[in-house]
């Protein structure tokens, strides 16, 4: 019923957003097992605005390589393929979706800094539980909420409704989208990045984000999200575009092995690192 | 224009899976290599497999293996595959870069293949554990940039990880190892025999002092059941106690005499308690096995000692007393005794001359001892009879006691014996002395004489103060004195008794003592008829 609410009201959408051609080559590329730094790196470079973004990002102080890179090539296997393929998606989505309508109510500058937050609490996480695709999860945290900004973009007034209520009724975001839309973000950033082909477990990490115990195949990935996503807004960085701390989902929470101690140690480096990724947010400049 | 992005659609995705089938195909194939290389305990073979299997996937020219040092944080080289040593380490990135690459954990390139001036690839191969990082293998490629691809970074990736897997596997291998070298150690230093067995009895651990014990010549005991290789007495009182502490949880101590070598005979003390394992379940039995003859012997020893020390202050005592006597009789005959006064002159002559012989039969005692002990004490044999020789003999102590009865029973005719006269007469007159030493005033001794085919035995029984029980074994050691109240001021030397006994064994008889406290003592004796 959810579903297809979503995907008639998605359909309406004469021009669904899209992935510049480039990156979307990139992903594929680098989804293929075979393709090779070059291949890559030919890709990428079909594009100078995306290069020069790649180059510097990998020089950034988020990677922290103790030494120049010069070239895509060097890029790639320094950084590895993952953490280009994330550099590449999340400088094009954010070139296509930052420019914002100075609506107080969703600020997208606020929006990202939540995004980039999530991600990379949803990478440290990862790492304590000694998964070894961290990369990905920065990504899947990083787009977590990817669905708000395609429902300001194309369903402007009624999102924009779905704010004040949630600021009125004081409810997450999520419920008040439903309320409005007959279903919410997560499933509209979920269909719109499976059409982009990410991966299956990033696409339902996503969708799943608010209930995480729901799916099997991706209980893990999405509760890391969940919390993650719980963490952000206890640290107070950037917004989700609503002040209600959403429930900590007590099965996640004890998937994951966590505790007030773990957290503790974790949120020193995780906004250090926040710091230093800032180059992810498009025109800022890097703060190296 | 729709079919050809179709058509490119097509290509693409054919490209794809096909890539994917060869990934599936060498990931299989990587995943039996790697199998190899977590079932070897040989730090050197671990690394030759997994050198091995990365050069499968890329084709390096030389490839060498560095570790962490923990304790100083710096890196050592502890493999390679034939590298020159200085040029490798002439081309080791800076440390930093290592450290970088080792934190990020994946396979990293640190060569810029549009570098002209390269020849060569360097990559690094981190090899992380579970909790920290154990190493890298350091590779050297021809530049051909082909060779990065998500592929070769996940397989490369994969062996890195299940190389740390060994090699912890290996670090806990040989922790396991010292810590059972330290513990076989404790079981070895430790002087009681420990063998342990399992639920069905067979031996799962033992220590060399128990087949030093027990005298065992079987070489391969583990895995053995007990019942195989114990013997005897031994075997049934293992057997005995492991049923015990099975069924009851415990058993009590229990001694055993064993023979473990031709001519040794030993006490072995036997001890048990369940083994258990860690969840509480008992898994078997630890037996003990102390040799108590050796406590026995200190026991001994310590007596002995004791005795001695007693010994000297009681032969002091014993031969201080009759010597005081002497000195102030002839004192007196020579200051006080009036010339004419020859009936007190002879009486104290006579107590000077009973004295002397007293001093003489102390004295005689030691030299017998002495001679019995240094082997000298020979026997001079002759025909006699033992009633004639008892007569004569009480005849000396009924002359001086008036508060003692002393009766005489013969049974049979002759009592004719061939032995060592003077020796027997000895032992008649240590023997009655005794009985009449510890009797009190009223008391009786009486002397019995059998006689059998080939035997004469005499008991002097007396109404005295008896012995008791736990001294009665040691009444015939030498320098051994009755303790008691009763005792403690009747003289002695602790030597009679040691010489009787000797005499009587010499000549091939035996003697007991029985004695019931408070009532009275029997000493037996029964000597052959015919000289041995």
């Amino acid at each position: 019923m959810e579903n297809e609410k979503l995907k008639e009201r998605l359909s309406s959408i004469k021009s669904l957003p899209t992935l510049p051609v480039v990156a979307s080559n990139v992903i594929q590329l680098t989804q293929n097992p075979d393709s090779t730094a070059p291949e890559i790196a030919d890709a990428i470079s079909q594009d100078q605005s995306l290069s020069s973004k790649v180059l510097m990002t990998a020089n950034s102080a988020y990677y922290g390589f103790p030494g120049k890179i010069n070239t895509i090539n060097y890029a790639i296997v320094v950084l590895g393929l993952n953490n280009i393929k994330n550099i590449v998606l999340s400088t094009s989505i954010m070139e296509r979706f930052s420019e914002s309508d100075d609506d107080f109510l969703f600020d997208r500058k606020q929006f990202w800094q939540h995004s980039l937050l999530c991600g990379i609490i949803s990478k440290k996480i990862s790492e304590h539980m000694g998964i070894k695709n961290f990369e990905e999860m920065f990504m899947c945290g990083l787009l977590h909420d990817f669905g708000k900004v395609v429902l300001d973009t194309y369903f402007h007034e009624e999102f924009v409704q779905a704010l004040e209520m949630a600021k009125t009724q004081e409810i997450p975001i999520k419920d008040a989208e439903y309320k409005i839309f007959g279903f919410n973000h997560s499933g509209v950033g979920a269909l719109l990045l499976k059409r982009w082909s990410l991966p299956p477990s990033m696409v339902k990490s996503v969708e799943f984000h608010h209930k995480p115990d729901e799916k099997k195949s991706v209980k893990r990935t999405a509760s890391i999200v969940h919390v993650a996503d719980y963490l952000c807004r206890r640290i107070g960085i950037g917004s989700g575009g609503d002040d209600v701390t959403p429930t900590l989902n007590k099965k996640a929470w004890n998937l994951l092995e966590l505790n007030a101690e773990i957290i503790k140690k974790m949120t020193i480096p995780i906004i250090q690192e926040f710091k230093s990724a800032t180059g992810f947010l498009g025109n800022e400049k890097d703060s190296e | 224009m729709k079919k050809e992005r179709l058509k490119e659609n097509h290509q693409f995705l054919a490209k794809t899976i096909s890539g994917l089938t060869d990934h599936i195909d060498l990931f299989e194939t990587v995943q039996d290599l790697s199998r190899k290389i977590i079932s070897q305990f040989d730090r050197k073979k671990i690394f030759q497999t997994f050198s091995q299997i990365v050069k499968e996937v890329v084709a390096y020219k030389y490839a060498a293996i560095f570790l962490f040092d923990k304790t100083d944080k710096s890196f050592f080289e502890a493999y390679n595959t034939g590298i020159p040593k200085n040029r490798l380490i002439k081309h080791l990135p800076e440390e930093k870069v290592i450290t970088w690459v080792m934190y990020q954990g994946r396979w990293t390139v640190i060569t810029d293949f549009e570098d002209k001036k390269a020849t060569k690839i360097y990559s690094i191969l981190p090899i992380v554990g579970r909790e920290q990082s154990l190493g890298f293998m350091y590779i050297v490629t021809d530049n051909d940039e082909s060779f990065y691809n998500r592929k070769f970074t996940s397989i490369l990736g994969f062996v890195a990880s299940q190389t740390a897997i060994a090699l912890e596997n290996l670090r806990l291998y040989d922790k396991i190892k010292s810590s059972q070298a330290y513990l076989q150690n404790m079981v070895e230093s430790i002087s009681n025999g420990i063998m342990a067995i399992d639920m069905e009895g067979k031996v799962t651990l033992i220590n060399r002092n128990t087949t030093a014990i027990l005298g065992i010549k079987t070489r391969q005991i583990i895995g053995r059941h007990y019942m195989d290789f114990l013997k005897g007495g031994l075997k049934k009182e293992v057997n005995k106690i492991h049923k015990e502490i099975q069924s009851k949880g415990y058993a009590v101590e229990s001694m055993v005499s064993y023979r473990p070598y031709k001519e040794v005979q030993i006490t072995v003390g036997i001890t048990a308690s369940l083994l258990t394992d860690q969840n509480k379940e008992t898994i078997g039995t630890i037996v003990v096995f102390r040799n108590m003859s050796a406590s026995t012997e200190i026991k001994r020893l310590t007596r002995l000692d004791k005795m001695k020390s007693e010994f000297v202050s009681n032969a002091s005592h014993e031969l201080r007393t009759p010597l005081s006597i002497i000195k102030s009789y002839t004192e007196a005959l020579l200051t006080q005794v009036e010339h004419e006064d020859i009936e007190t002159r002879e009486h104290f002559l006579s107590v000077i001359d009973s004295e002397t012989d007293h001093l003489t039969g102390i004295v005689s005692n030691f030299l017998d001892v002495s001679r019995i002990e240094s082997g000298t004490y020979g026997l001079d044999y002759s025909q006699f009879s033992l009633k004639e020789l008892v007569n004569s003999v009480i005849v000396r102590f009924k002359a001086k006691l008036t508060n003692i009865d002393i009766f005489t029973d013969f049974k049979g005719d002759t009592h004719v014996l061939d032995a060592d006269e003077d020796k027997i007469r000895e032992v008649l007159i240590n023997l009655i002395a005794n009985s009449v030493k510890f009797s009190p005033t009223g008391g009786i001794v009486s002397i019995t004489v059998l006689e059998r085919d080939k035997s004469v035995i005499c008991s002097i029984s007396d109404t005295g103060i008896g012995i008791p029980k736990d001294q009665l074994p040691f009444i015939f050691d030498k320098f051994f004195r009755v303790d008691n109240s009763d005792t403690y001021e009747i003289e002695g030397t602790g030597l009679g008794l040691s010489i009787v006994k000797h005499i009587v064994e010499s000549h091939g008889g035996s003697m007991v003592a029985e004695s019931i406290l408070g009532k009275g003592s029997v000493f037996t004796f029964s000597l052959p008829k015919k000289r041995r």
